[in-house]
């Protein structure tokens, strides 16, 4: 018990400590290495983009040019610590055929003292909305609007933000949070202790998420929608309810339904519920969900 | 019919014309047959040379050096495989520019009195290539600027604060191996994963310096792991 | 055109002729270049004051090579000089007697063109001149101005470090 109390008594500090309880005002030097590049596009190409600590911005535009801006950022209160540690941080920006690689990562030889610079990378590329982009990001941030053919994105401890994405999108991401609005294709996403937030979204999604908040808004385009939480908060909004058929299990959960809809509710097993609803339209979009270990709440 | 061909063939073989040797020939085998006889130990000796056994580790050499072959064959395979680049157009412009210069002014030694012409006609030649531009290949700036420091940037982030969180882990996983609590592996594994992570981020926080966003990202996780902390200690 | 009339129309100061010549040897020794300074502009800078070379001292190629590999040294020796200051070799150490590393079955050849051109330049020319290009130790140590030992030493560091980085990408 005393283990327990030091140990909470610790984070409680660090939580102050990190979130502005000292005061320190340093002027930091900040030293910037911008590289630009463009590349044609053609069709059957796609860009391949692998940030570490890195903040990466894609946008679409109606050029057939790929437009590559990719810093490399140090900052420390000496300059010349800055410009040093910034050659510890490396970039490649080629295409290899049809394939265009952009990565940054941090080298440091052996014989050489860590850096003491906060170092990070920062990339706005500009695409054109048919160029397939596959993404993979650590530590960092993603923000990613107005394509229309197909994401990939694998991230870990990144915050996603997506805007206006159409075609095929395959998302995996580990810790950090994913903020969608106005998504429209076939979705696969996968998350483990990621928040989830998905405004106005259409088309045909596949979720499954663990330890994670999800905040789903559908649209009346959403035809399918298939979620398997675990040790999650599931709140799933619809614009018309009765629109839709659903099938929501739960099982060891907290289940809250909209009033003035009737469900046909069976209980399988102890703790294991089962819940369905079919509209009376001849053609509608299916909801299916199973929470295990959560929470599921179904309104407006 | 068959019986005159064959008769006619062996006539024919009959009529095959014949060769006669060169008459060195004879000379040669002559001249060969007489060599002194002094050589003969000679050839005697070569036929009794004793054989050489090679050194005992000569084959450890050997196999070592094949399993040096054979460990680095992926490399050498990558190797064969590397890109190739090929050059911007603006190269081979540079080159000839350097080389009509070069000519240039070897011609202008000879043409002296009209240097003035020929100085104008080099810059209209340079301006005109220079103006072609390359956007192949990167463009690489520096830039420089300060701002200030966020709260909390001088915050070291080191792992003495965790000794608490590893003593009630250990606690609890002996308490799971003896008493074999059904929920207790999933809470192993998920403290396991959140302490996993927690060094993760703590890591990139020490190589790439203090980020407040990765820092909020810290904290959370260490919340979590002090939920789980907390059920794993209340069931102790 | 053979070779032998390349040259000669080359002498001749045939502009088609030296394009033509550039353009045979331009790709690989571009590529070259590029592996030993690690960086497109100064590849170009290389390529520019060796080609320049080439056509200047033409009349001095005497046929003890191919018209290739006298180009290479060229471009080779433009290439170090140009790295030269950044380049610096760590003092001869004496390599682990069971010094094979272990490259798996498959490296992808971008990630490792990407860690060899992270290499500091001392360790990446070494390597790229005996692994790549097929250099010999001595003659490795001939063109760097260093020892034989140190070669050696250069390149088992050079490869363990890209060993390092390699399994930081994937």
């Amino acid at each position: 018990m005393d283990a327990l109390l030091k140990c909470l008594l610790t984070t409680l500090l660090g939580l102050c400590t990190i979130s502005g309880f000292s005061q320190d005002t340093d002027l930091l030097q900040v030293v910037t290495k911008r590289i630009n590049k463009e590349f044609a596009f053609k069709e059957g190409y796609e860009v391949n983009i692998d940030g570490d600590r890195a903040e990466v911005y894609i946008e679409s535009w109606n050029q057939p040019l790929i437009r590559v801006q990719i810093d490399l950022v140090s900052k420390h209160e000496s300059k010349s610590t800055a410009q040093n540690d910034l050659e510890f941080l490396q970039y490649i920006a080629q295409r290899v055929k049809n394939k265009i690689y952009l990565r940054n990562f941090l080298s440091v030889p052996d014989n050489q003292k860590a850096p003491d610079s906060r170092l990070k990378a920062v990339y706005h590329i500009k695409v054109p909305a048919e160029c397939p982009v596959y993404l993979k990001t650590n530590y960092g941030l993603a923000d990613v609007e107005n394509l229309s053919n197909r994401l990939r994105i694998n991230s870990r401890f990144t915050q996603v933000g997506l805007l206006n994405i159409k075609g095929w999108m395959d998302i995996n991401t580990f810790f950090g949070e994913l903020q969608g609005q106005h998504l429209d294709g076939n979705a696969a996403i996968t998350s483990r202790r990621s928040d989830i937030t998905l405004k106005d979204i259409s088309g045909h999604f596949d979720i499954n998420a663990q330890y994670g908040i999800l905040n789903i808004f559908a649209s009346t385009g959403l035809l399918d929608f298939n979620l398997q939480a675990d040790h999650s908060q599931v709140f799933l909004h619809t614009p018309n309810l009765s629109n839709f058929q659903y099938t929501l299990s739960t099982q060891n959960s907290k289940l809250q339904l909209p009033s003035g809809m009737k469900f046909l509710i069976q209980e399988t097993a102890p703790g294991v519920r089962k819940v369905t609803f079919r509209p009376k339209s001849e053609f509608y979009p299916n909801i299916t969900i199973n929470v295990r270990f959560g929470e599921l709440f179904l309104g407006k | 019919m068959e019986e005159r061909r064959v008769s006619s063939l062996q006539q024919a073989i009959q009529n095959l014309p014949t060769f006669q040797a060169p008459d060195a020939l004879w000379q040669a085998i002559h001249h060969e047959l007489d060599r002194p006889s002094s050589d003969q130990p000679l050839h005697q000796a070569l036929h009794t040379l004793p054989d050489v056994i090679p050194p005992a580790d000569l084959w450890d050499a050997i196999s070592a050096e094949l399993t040096f072959r054979e460990k680095e064959a992926a490399l050498h395979r990558t190797i064969r495989r590397l890109p190739q680049y090929e050059p911007p157009p603006l190269v081979w412009k540079e080159i000839q520019t350097t080389l009509t210069q070069t000519r240039l002014q070897r011609t202008l030694q000879l043409i002296k009195p009209y240097r003035w012409a020929a100085a104008a006609v080099l810059i209209g030649v340079s301006a005109g290539l220079a103006y072609l531009g390359n956007t192949s290949q990167p463009t690489i700036t520096y830039l420089a600027s300060t701002e200030q420091a966020p709260a909390g940037y001088s915050i070291e982030i080191n792992d003495q604060d965790q000794d608490a969180i590893r003593e009630i882990g250990a606690a609890f996983t002996a308490y799971h191996n003896q008493y074999n609590d059904p929920q207790g592996e999933e809470l192993i594994q998920e403290l396991n994963e959140l302490e996993s992570a927690s060094k993760e981020l703590r890591q990139v926080l020490r190589d790439y310096g203090f980020d407040e966003k990765l820092a909020q990202e810290l904290t959370r996780v260490e919340l979590q792991r002090d939920q789980v902390i907390r059920k794993m200690a209340t069931a102790l | 055109m053979t070779e032998s009339e390349l040259i000669q129309a080359c002498l001749r100061q045939d502009r088609l002729a030296q394009r033509a010549l550039y353009e045979r040897y331009s790709q690989a020794m571009y590529t070259l270049a590029y592996r030993i300074t690690g960086d497109f502009e100064l590849a170009n800078d290389v390529l520019q004051e060796a080609f320049v070379k080439v056509f200047q001292h033409l009349e001095r190629f005497r046929r003890e090579s191919t018209l290739g590999a006298w180009i290479k040294t060229i471009v080779l020796r433009t290439a170090i000089s140009k790295v030269k200051r950044q380049q610096t070799f760590e003092p001869e150490e004496s390599i682990p007697a069971d010094h094979a590393l272990d490259w798996g079955d498959f490296i992808e050849a971008e990630y490792l063109q990407q860690a060899i051109n992270s290499l500091p330049p001392g360790y990446r020319t070494v390597f790229i001149l005996i692994e790549v290009e097929g250099y010999s130790h001595q003659e490795v140590a001939d063109l760097l101005g260093i020892s034989l030992g140190t070669s050696k030493s250069q390149l088992f560091y050079a490869k363990k470090r890209l060993r390092e980085v390699l399994s930081k990408m994937h």
